[in-house]
């Protein structure tokens, strides 16, 4: 029984590491541009949370699908050219709504840990998008 | 600069990087080439980075903190089982998905079994599906042969009429006229082939979404059964 809690417990931090990884990729390419190995290494900087590098990649294609990020390759004078990637204007743009967005959130969490009630600002509105089955 | 890995440790990045492409069939080759560029300059920094150890050992460090294949280019984290549906862009992916969504994970081994039914129907026709475009391979091909020999000596058929004394080639209105009826046989015969060609080519498709319907479903059993025999909730 344990076992099988220990187990969902793992998949709920895998899920949210998941979800904020996106958006901790575009807070390290809001501060600069980065190649995919920089990018990791910035994001499990000493007591940071350990990632698979992999991970990393996806997360790439999909920001530079959707038009958040640019990319350029660039002769590298320590290997084989890297890759560079940036936040483009609309990708600045949908990191600081998001990072709001996840600052209430974050707010929301500690309060209920705290005294019960959301910290939420006055006026704020938390969006909380609920499965049907609930 | 010197942009390649040691022999031993090149050989082992080699076998890694042909998994990947593996994982990126159906993406252009431009694109294909520049997600192994990138993934190579990657595990190069990485293996030039580690000092400890031979070359293999940093090799295989190198391999195992970048990842399996699979999650390097899995277009998105997470994804759901109908969301890698959307991803293949395909409409049996996004059927399977769903179907795998809609029954196993509400119902749970009530689900299981639905799922488990609709596999197997599809196996027998799949099964069905390769049996009949073999069948008109087949036939196509005997029955071309037999319009070729018609076409060239058509008298055959008529004498082996007359030997056997009643009429055991029937041309049906070009009885008489059995380079006639050679051509057309031919022509139809070779069309039922080249039909069921094209049946064994598309059949790659079905089967390999039939292989993807698969996995789905014994992922689901697997989960089902890690999960102590409880309903799966959720997709």
């Amino acid at each position: 029984m344990n076992k099988i809690m220990a187990e969902e417990s793992d998949n709920k931090v895998t899920q949210l590491r998941k979800g904020i990884l996106e958006l901790a990729v575009m807070a390290a390419l809001f501060q600069d541009r980065h190649y995919g190995y920089s990018l990791v290494r910035s994001l499990t900087a000493p007591g940071s949370v350990e990632i698979k590098e992999g991970t990393v990649y996806p997360i790439l294609a999909r920001l530079s699908r959707e038009g958040l990020v640019r990319s350029d390759w660039v002769e590298s004078s320590q290997g084989p050219p890297r890759k560079y990637y940036e936040l483009t204007a609309a990708g600045r743009g949908a990191y600081e709504s998001l990072q709001a967005e996840f600052r209430r959130l974050v707010r929301l969490v500690e309060g209920a840990a705290g005294d019960g009630k959301p910290q939420a600002a006055a006026g704020e509105k938390i969006q909380i998008r609920r499965k049907k089955d609930e | 600069m010197n942009n390649h890995f040691p022999p031993a440790a090149e050989k082992i990045v080699a076998d890694y990087l042909e998994k990947l492409k593996a994982h990126l069939k159906g993406m252009n080759e431009k694109d294909q080439q520049e997600v192994l560029a990138e993934i190579r300059s990657h595990l190069f920094e990485s293996f030039a980075g580690d000092g400890e150890g031979d070359e293999i050992d940093r090799a295989l460090r190198a391999l195992k903190r970048l990842g399996e294949p699979a999650d390097v280019v899995s277009s998105r984290v997470g994804a759901s089982v109908a969301q890698m549906g959307r991803k293949k862009k395909s409409l049996l992916y996004i059927l399977a998905g769903s179907l795998v969504v809609l029954f196993a994970a509400p119902l749970g081994m009530g689900g299981l079994g639905v799922v488990v039914g609709l596999l197997a129907g599809l196996v027998a026709l799949l099964i069905g599906y390769f049996a009949t475009a073999v069948a008109f391979v087949v036939s196509g091909f005997v029955c071309a042969l037999v319009g070729l020999v018609a076409i060239v000596s058509p008298d055959i058929f008529l004498d082996i009429n007359r030997w056997a004394g009643e009429t055991v080639f029937q041309f049906g209105p070009f009885q008489n006229h059995p380079q006639v009826a050679g051509i057309l046989t031919l022509i139809i015969s070779l069309m039922l082939a080249a039909l069921g060609l094209l049946m064994l080519w598309s059949g790659k498709f079905i089967w390999r979404g039939l292989r993807y319907v698969f996995r789905l479903g014994l992922d689901k059993v697997r989960s089902l059964f890690t999960r102590g025999h409880h309903p799966v909730h959720g997709a």
